[in-house]
């Protein structure tokens, strides 16, 4: 009975563990205002204890967002309306001992004085302009593809190798669809 | 097998390099993509991949070029005993200082880049940021209890007031943005230092947390690149309010911590990077010290196969001309070194061996053309040949030799004269004649051997002369002819002459005497008493009877000596002999067995000798039989052949006594008979006429009784045949 419990045991700090060393995307809300498409989403990132080793120790760390809208129905040589990649970093500092967190696209740099703070914050997309209406065909379906990872090219050189090859770093959120109705 | 080997090899080789190119160009990639450049960083997985499936495919052709050298090792192949070391010296010479500055280097990069992160330095570093938190941390607190007071100071409850009272206190502290809400965040007054924020920094949910929870919180922040003192805390009266604070730290105290932060920042990423850094290196020279280890083992292999080669095809070749193959060509190396020359001489070696044995070969077939024709002659020859070395060995016996000696020499060959005269008799006779001509060697000997054997008497007339044989030395040759025929034909001759005299001699007064016998008879006797008349009769009757008998004596002599006036016509003597066995048949107390076999054979013979012929054989047999109970004759006919000539054969045999050992060679001579009343003459004109017919006959015993075998030759010209088959007897 007791080899039971911690065999049990066992098996849920290991989910927990695959549970812990995931990106989800939690929730994703589309609105439609007059002229375009606006993304609400809420992605949660949750480090492998490489990455948050990494982290921890002053490593940058970037996230990468990926945003594409297209047909449901396209052609390969038909071009999509929204091919969009949003980068943020975030980076421990130990003297202040803050987590600051970087918009690649719009330089605007946050403070957060813990870790989940701060990775909370990195996966709030809030009312984030998506596509003009104009750019899409009425009455067409689209859809909205979506992945959210860990981008192994932006880590330091020498971390580089052990991130392709070793465990740990393949932090995705594997590609996510939703419909879109102009 | 050459040519292809040595292209095989250049193709090989050629290939191995290329790849051997791109996996250097891929390490020197591999390696500053590690280093430093960020480019390359991304293709460091598809570098590494193709390192390793190039140093794979290195792998894979050195086992198996490895198993085959063994196979070839094991199979005792040309050349691979040689390959072996060479490559195992090779490897030794090429992998001894790569290990070793594989070695040194791995340790100095272990070292070099541990030596990089003192433990100093790592102290000095953590004592630094310990030094400047507890330099901001003091700060801190005096900044955490001075809000304290400005929060006990605030006695207003007007939001208007509260407002006045907060930008009061916010100019006095030198804040950047002071602020008053209420525990749920709900601003209730606000000051900033710039007139255009107007909306506070919300404190992160953390501080929210631990203000809810009761505590204060003091921490570092940073706004717009400047080092602030965030401070929060709830009112210790009691009261709704949270304070919320920024100040600023001084500008030295926040250019030095930015510095610091920095330089801490950067060692303490280093500092995590060094095992992955120093993996990466590992890994790279790990790569490297296989790239050169494998390089240097198939440059082992390429070398020894490609400096082996030749020597291997010598070592073939020459295996080639052991065996007799003259006609294998080695293929030259390109470059002009000690071994294309061996390789030159070689070839030039096995051509001049080439031409040699050809010339050998001729002389060989020159030879025994001669030798065949020499063969050929000695075949033919009437004369017996023996030759004899200078040792006494005998080392040739022609055919005619075997059959005059009556000896099988094949195993005699090779055998001194000594040893020849234990083989038989007559061959001791032959031997102990030639003894002393054999010794002679320069003395040509000439002379006559009268041998006695089962055979009966035979005379030889030999010759030996000596020759030179090839190494200097004296040989022999003996020649020599069996004239017993042709003495006996000699003494035939004279018979038949002494026969022809006496019969002219003798038979002239026979007739006289008979005359005068029977006149005396018929005058006297029926005049004379009658005692004297019985005696003039008896004697007269005597005289003429002998007289008779005398006659009959020397007409058998007239036609012993008889001149031969034969009257030849194609005839056939199945026919013949049927006719002759016919008149015997009568005959009592003799049995004939007749098997003429020979029915469609023809001779060329006068009918009326060959008649008498065959009556003599019967007659002759009959007589043998005379007394003997069940008694039997036997002729068989049939056709024979020798030397692809074809003869007819008549056998008459009988089961009488046989002939005694000791008259079978003088049976066929005058005068030799063993019948009381025989003259002698009977057998002698059987093979007088036989003779005439160019034909033989000979006497032999068989199992039972005497045999009588006569050959006559066979007609073979068809158009005589057919026209003298009418003629037939």
């Amino acid at each position: 009975m007791k080899r039971t419990s911690s065999w049990l045991l066992s098996v849920l700090l290991i989910l927990s563990v695959a549970k812990a060393a995931a990106f989800n995307i939690r929730d994703v809300q589309i609105k439609q205002t007059d002229s375009e498409f606006r993304l609400h989403a809420r992605i949660e990132y949750q480090l492998s204890e490489q990455a948050h080793e990494a982290l921890s120790n002053g490593v940058p760390l970037t996230l990468k967002v990926q945003l594409f809208v297209e047909k449901v129905w396209r052609g390969f040589w038909e071009p999509s309306p929204l091919a969009e990649t949003l980068s943020f970093q975030i980076r421990y500092h130990a003297l202040t001992e803050l987590y600051r967190v970087v918009d690649k696209q719009t330089g605007d740099e946050q403070n957060f004085v813990t870790q989940e703070a701060a990775l909370h914050a990195l996966g709030e997309i809030t009312d984030l302009p998506l596509v003009k209406l104009a750019k899409l065909t009425p009455g067409e379906a689209y859809q909205l593809r979506l992945r959210a990872d860990l981008d192994i090219e932006s880590l330091p050189l020498p971390l580089q190798p052990l991130a392709y090859l070793g465990r740990g770093w393949k932090l995705t959120t594997g590609w996510s669809q939703w419909p879109l109705q102009p | 097998m050459a040519p292809s080997t040595l292209s095989r090899l250049r193709i090989g080789g050629l290939s191995v390099g290329l790849l051997l190119i791109l996996l250097l160009v891929s390490l020197h990639l591999m390696s500053s993509a590690v280093q430093n450049s960020a480019e390359l960083s991304r293709y460091f997985v598809p570098l590494l991949i193709f390192n390793l499936a190039g140093m794979f495919v290195l792998f894979v052709l050195i086992t198996y070029n490895s198993i085959r050298l063994i196979r070839q090792y094991l199979r005792h192949s040309a050349g691979s005993r040689l390959t072996l070391r060479m490559v195992l010296i090779f490897t030794l010479i090429a992998l001894l200082p790569v290990g070793v500055v594989y070695y040194y280097s791995f340790s100095f990069l272990q070292g070099g880049i541990d030596s990089w992160f003192d433990v100093q330095i790592d102290q000095a570093m953590q004592d630094a940021r310990d030094l400047a938190q507890a330099s901001l941390s003091l700060n801190q607190r005096v900044w955490l209890k001075y809000t304290e007071q400005q929060l006990l100071t605030i006695e207003d409850t007007s939001e208007s007031a509260l407002s006045l009272t907060i930008a009061k206190l916010r100019q006095q502290s030198g804040a950047l943005e002071l602020s008053l809400s209420d525990p749920a965040g709900q601003i209730i007054a606000y000051s900033n230092a710039v007139a255009d924020e107007l909306v506070p920094a919300k404190p992160d949910d953390y501080i929210m947390q631990r203000l809810r929870e009761g505590n204060s919180y003091v921490g570092l922040a940073r706004e717009k690149d400047e080092l602030m003192i965030r401070v929060a805390m709830a009112d210790p009266l009691g009261r709704p309010y949270i304070i919320q604070g920024l100040y600023p730290a001084s500008e030295r105290v926040s250019a030095l911590s930015e510095k610091l932060e920095v330089a801490y920042n950067r060692y303490n990423e280093l500092s995590f990077l060094r095992q992955s850094l120093k993996r990466n290196f590992s890994l790279t020279l790990f790569l490297v010290l296989m790239f050169a280890m494998l390089s240097a083992v198939w440059a082992a292999f390429f070398s020894a196969r490609r400096m082996v080669a030749p020597i291997a095809n010598i070592a073939a070749g020459t295996k080639a001309v052991a065996e007799g193959d003259y006609d294998r060509r080695l293929p030259v190396p390109r470059r002009a070194d000690e071994l294309a020359f061996l390789v030159a001489s070689f070839n030039t070696m096995t051509r001049r061996i080439r031409q040699a044995r050809d010339l050998a070969a001729e002389s060989q077939r020159e030879v025994e053309g001669q030798r065949a024709y020499l063969e050929t002659v000695l075949a033919r020859l009437s004369s017996g040949v023996l030759t004899f070395d200078a040792q006494r060995k005998m080392r040739t016996a022609n055919p005619a030799a075997e059959k005059i000696l009556g000896i099988n020499f094949d195993r005699l060959i090779d055998l001194p004269v000594q040893a020849l005269a234990l083989e038989s008799p007559i061959l001791r006779q032959f031997v102990e004649g030639l003894e002393a001509p054999l010794r002679q060697t320069d003395v040509e000997w000439r002379g006559e051997l009268t041998l006695y054997g089962g055979e009966g008497r035979k005379v030889l007339i030999c010759r030996s002369t000596p020759f030179a044989q090839p190494n200097g030395r004296v040989g022999h040759i003996v020649l020599f002819d069996d004239v017993t025929a042709l003495i006996r034909a000699q003494r035939d001759a004279a018979w038949g002459e002494v026969a022809r005299r006496l019969a002219h001699e003798i038979k002239n007064p026979l007739t006289p005497i008979q005359l005068s016998a029977e006149r005396l008879r018929h005058k006297y006797l029926k005049d004379m008493p009658k005692k004297d008349a019985e005696v003039m009769d008896r004697a007269t009757h005597t005289i003429v009877q002998q007289v008779e008998a005398m006659k009959s004596m020397v007409n058998d002599f007239s036609e012993y000596a008889r001149p031969p006036q034969m009257e030849l016509k194609a005839i056939k003597p199945d026919n013949l002999i049927g006719e002759i066995v016919d008149l015997y048949r009568a005959t009592r107390g003799v049995k004939f067995e007749i098997d003429l076999s020979a029915n469609n054979a023809r001779i060329e013979a006068d009918p009326l000798r060959i008649r008498q012929v065959v009556h003599n054989l019967v007659k002759n047999a009959v007589e043998a039989l005379e007394g003997a109970k069940g008694g039997k004759i036997s002729l068989v006919s049939k056709v024979m052949s020798r030397d692809d000539h074809p003869f007819y054969e008549l056998r008459v045999q009988d089961n009488g006594p046989g002939f005694a050992e000791a008259m079978i060679q003088q049976l066929f001579e005058p005068y030799v008979t063993s019948k009381p009343k025989g003259t002698g003459l009977g057998l002698a004109i059987v093979k007088k006429i036989v003779e005439e017919h160019g034909g033989i006959i000979w006497a032999e015993n068989c199992d039972k009784g005497a045999c009588m075998v006569m050959q006559l030759p066979m007609l073979l010209d068809l158009a005589r045949e057919t026209t003298t088959e009418e003629s037939e007897v």
